[in-house]
């Protein structure tokens, strides 16, 4: 007999925010949850290693994402500018 | 419970009738929150689990920033096979989905084949109320992996 152990639905996770966009921190945390999975089941010595991992990945990839956002916003800022919006290009830069 | 998370039954028949098609080249798969006590849109009550045979309008959550009725289509990865030495698993997987400018509060989501008649794929549930004010709202998927992925057959 042919016996097919079909069928798991993983688990999704919702991350959301209110008014704006998404923070760096929860950015950063869905992709260190995502690129180091922990199993509840492993051993507490290599759990402990992984989460110190996952926090080192985080806090990088939160530097990274600030980094990556305000560079964006200089060149946005630069190109409003040089179309004679200045006012609405210092308020960008503010953010 | 009105949303439960479930691979839906027609769905598992479906896959040995050839319905489904998962590469990225394939069918089209879409994703539609649902809210449960009477948050859906007209008032209605999601109720959804392995028992779902299609996407349904009841209870899903109205239109609001860029979700519209009906829901997202997802981004496909395409269906892989962990080994081909040993009994493994195989798995499909979708990349994250969000919703910005929305104002959106959801119990669950269920997730449907929109090329073939909207049937019903899975059933998920946020376990509770999840929400957005004019924000965004994302659903991250899982790791595309044969231990994670949001389908799996082993």
């Amino acid at each position: 007999m042919f016996d097919l152990n079909v069928g798991s639905v993983g688990s999704v996770s919702v991350v959301s925010s209110d008014n704006g966009g998404l923070s760096n921190d929860q950015i950063a945390d869905m992709l260190a949850t995502k690129l180091i999975y922990i199993s509840d089941e492993a051993p507490e010595p290599i759990r402990l290693q992984a989460e110190a991992f996952q926090d080192r990945v985080r806090n990088l990839a939160q530097y990274y994402i600030e980094l990556a956002r305000k560079e964006e916003r200089a060149s946005i800022c630069a190109r409003v500018r040089e179309a004679g919006q200045h006012q609405l290009a210092d308020a960008i830069g503010r953010l | 419970m009105a949303i439960a998370q479930a691979m839906c039954n027609a769905f598992k028949k479906e896959l040995m009738l050839g319905t489904h098609n998962f590469a990225t080249n394939g069918n089209t798969f879409k994703l539609a929150l649902y809210a449960e006590s009477s948050g859906g849109k007209s008032s209605t009550t999601a109720t959804l689990g392995f028992g779902t045979t299609a996407f349904t309008t009841t209870g899903e959550i109205a239109s609001s920033g860029t979700y519209a009725t009906g829901g997202g289509t997802l981004t496909k990865v395409a269906p892989s096979v962990a080994s081909s030495t040993s009994t493994a698993t195989a798995f499909t997987d979708f990349a994250d989905l969000s919703f910005t400018t929305a104002t959106i509060t959801a119990m669950g989501a269920l997730i449907y084949n929109s090329t073939n008649s909207n049937k019903a794929v899975a059933v998920l549930d946020f376990s509770s109320n999840k929400t957005s004010t004019s924000g965004t709202f994302t659903i991250q998927f899982p790791t595309a992996d044969a231990s994670n992925a949001i389908i799996r057959i082993a």
